[in-house]
């Protein structure tokens, strides 16, 4: 039997994942993206901003009045937000999946960065969803589904809804062979 | 089994019968059970109005009489036959339902016959099928015999397999027998802390409904007893804690007889068996193909009397968390020779595999190891009084945190063939797994924004059994992971699971 040690050569020769394969997502889920974003850093802020006013307004509190706990409440949350703007906007360009031959990758992440890859031949069933916003977007989610766990195990959001569906003939074609 | 002899079961069994007729006893208690749980707050009301406690000896009679007819009826309307491929079963209340599980999706066949069922020399027969949660079936009551010719045959007209039951009645290889002595053993290395706290929950539950009754026991001690108990009750700590731990330790023993009482494991050409119990006895059996991940668990006590726990688990659609929880089978008390024995049924020779890899994470893994054991010693320096306990802390601390990181790293590792799959970790409880590359379902690489910096990834390589990681390897040792992964998957012929 051929050990690890001697397929190493052979594994440089195997197709390896690289950067340079990777399809980004359409701009327009980009656009989703920052929008949902920029929707929660509005609704911080209106949120935000009424307190202040409520507060001062009826119980008659100067800024510097304000406890410390809520400062430090603010100061956390606003942080977060700013990380997760940060990741959307750098996170985009390293979104993205990559179709082989024999399975479907998908990579995501800025902060947390991850790379998953399924092959065809344990492919259990896909699906295309497509929610209202998704549809205003024309944009779509592909899930893929394999044995062993009732979620999805690849989901790819965001996608162009004819690439999506070309990626799911291509399944097919592959699994009637 | 021969052909002929597969024929001979399917004809037995071609008629649609019902189950023993003590069947009804085990839907009237079953019924019975779900009914009060269901009902359980109305019933509550129910003891709370007075009105309506005085029909209560009514309504207890109505409610038996329902579950009594219920369970005659269920009982009679349930059908079960085998036709080629598949067992077919036939039920339900008011509306027919009718199930068929082809034999070749049958993943285990399990029996279990509670101590009443033996008297009678009646078996419970379940049937696990890959399928989603609650597909499995339930057979009650079937005579033993019954029971056997019905798994035996199934076992063996699964894909014409015609060797099987034959093997079944000569016996393979013993992998576990406990004797009295290896089951005291078992018994002794359990999980005893785990078991004492268990006992202790069950001790503080019970002692609200019982409050009273222990209120006018307790009242009978002389007030001498109380002052004692109040101004020495540091004297009974000790007595507390060995108390506590002759509790669990009992309990542990006691447990693992109940449970392991006469294990026997046997390995057979295409499957293993199992059986045990004492009051309750099981019979399981698991096709050696049908087994994704082997998993070994050991403590130190395990280690000293070189006994290991080991689980086979199976493709499950429950499984949903990282811990991967399948449909699993233990076996304890493993020897050595039984795991290699094990290994080399379920996948291919590894003892002879001379060339194993043998891949270690990355020293990043030890040095935040290291990092958040010091932070805790660090916050328990600044929590005690005394620049003496300081320092205590401080060098006992460290010294531990350091020696524990660095254990910890060591007993982290994996190995692999081209084909096998086997991870090592934990340290005073060990944890070692095993599978196929080619079983595979999925892959996935971790890293955060440190561990990119510092070339660190982890790896989760996911089995339709569940998931397993490797946390910290190097990154150019998980991305080889990852592609040598994908090429076996992909390489293999076959599909699905």
């Amino acid at each position: 039997m051929d050990s690890f040690e001697n397929e190493t050569i052979d594994l440089t020769n195997l197709p390896q994942l690289g950067d340079q394969y990777f399809e980004t997502l359409p701009l327009r889920y980009f656009k989703l993206r920052l929008y949902t974003w920029a929707m929660f850093v509005a609704l911080k802020l209106l949120f935000l901003i009424s307190g202040l006013v409520w507060l001062v307004l009826t119980e008659d509190l100067s800024v510097i009045d304000v406890p410390t706990p809520l400062w430090v409440f603010l100061g956390v949350s606003f942080t977060f937000l700013g990380f997760w703007g940060v990741s959307e906007y750098r996170g985009f360009e390293l979104r993205g999946y990559v179709l082989r031959e024999r399975d479907l990758s998908y990579r995501a992440g800025y902060f947390f960065h991850s790379y998953t890859t399924l092959p065809f031949n344990r492919l259990q069933h896909s699906e295309i969803s497509q929610g209202p916003i998704a549809r205003a977007f024309k944009i779509c989610t592909l899930k893929l589904y394999t044995a062993g766990s009732s979620g999805a195990n690849l989901s790819i959001s965001g996608m162009d809804p004819l690439d999506a569906q070309r990626i799911r003939d291509y399944i097919d074609e592959y699994a009637e062979d | 089994m021969s052909m002929q002899k597969i024929e001979d079961f399917k004809r037995v069994f071609a008629e649609p019968r019902r189950q023993h007729f003590l069947g009804v006893v085990r839907y009237f208690t079953k019924n019975l059970v779900t009914l009060v749980r269901s009902f359980f707050p109305i019933l509550a009301g129910f003891a709370l109005s007075d009105e309506i406690r005085s029909y209560s000896y009514t309504i207890a009679l109505v409610v038996f009489g329902l579950v009594i007819v219920s369970a005659f009826v269920e009982y009679w309307r349930f059908h079960f036959y085998v036709d080629e491929r598949a067992i077919i079963i036939k039920k339900g209340l008011f509306e027919r339902e009718r199930i068929a599980i082809p034999f070749d999706r049958i993943q285990a066949l399990h029996l279990e016959q509670a101590a009443w069922q033996r008297l009678f020399g009646l078996t419970g027969l379940k049937i696990d099928t890959a399928g989603t949660n609650g597909s499995e079936v339930d057979l009650q009551a079937l005579k033993l015999n019954e029971a056997n010719l019905l798994r035996d045959g199934i076992m063996a007209a699964r894909s014409g397999v015609s060797s099987t039951a034959d093997e079944v009645t000569t016996g393979g290889q013993l992998l576990v027998s406990l004797n009295p002595k290896e089951l005291f053993k078992v018994g002794l290395t359990q999980n005893h802390l785990r078991n004492g706290f268990i006992a202790l929950g069950a001790v503080v539950a019970l002692f609200q409904p019982l409050e009273s009754l222990i209120g006018t026991w307790l009242s009978f001690f002389p007030d001498w007893v109380w002052s004692l108990f109040y101004w020495g009750w540091f004297l009974f700590i000790p007595l507390g804690v060995f108390l506590f731990i002759i509790l669990s330790f009992l309990i542990s023993v006691l447990g693992a007889v109940f449970k392991f009482y006469n294990l026997k494991a046997e390995l057979h050409e295409k499957e293993i068996g199992l059986k045990a119990g004492l009051l309750q006895r099981f019979e399981y059996r698991i096709p050696l193909k049908k087994v994704q991940i082997l998993e070994w668990r050991s403590n130190i006590l395990r280690r000293l009397l070189h006994i290991e726990t080991l689980r086979l688990l199976q493709a499950s659609a429950q499984e949903q968390n990282e811990s991967g929880k399948g449909l699993a089978m233990s076996v304890p008390g493993m020897s050595s020779r039984a795991s290699s024995q094990i290994i080399d049924a379920v996948f291919s020779p590894w003892s002879k595999v001379k060339a194993k890899e043998v891949i270690r994470p990355s020293g990043y893994l030890k040095h935040r190891i290291l990092l958040l054991r010091a932070l805790g010693v660090v916050a328990l320096m600044v929590a005690v009084d005394g620049w003496l306990a300081t320092l205590l802390v401080m060098m006992f601390g460290m010294a531990w945190a350091i020696w524990s990181s660095n254990m910890v790293y060591q007993n982290t590792w994996l190995s692999a063939s081209s084909e096998v799959c086997m991870i090592h970790s934990g340290w005073l409880r060990k944890k070692r797994s095993m599978f196929s590359f080619y079983q595979l379902q999925r892959v996935v690489i971790h890293q955060n924004v440190v561990m990119k910096k510092r070339g660190v990834a982890h790896i989760t390589l996911a089995t339709a059994a569940g998931n397993r990681s490797i946390r910290y390897l190097n990154e150019q040792d998980a991305f080889r992971l990852y592609n040598w992964s994908l090429y076996q998957v992909e390489r293999s012929a076959h599909k699905g699971m």
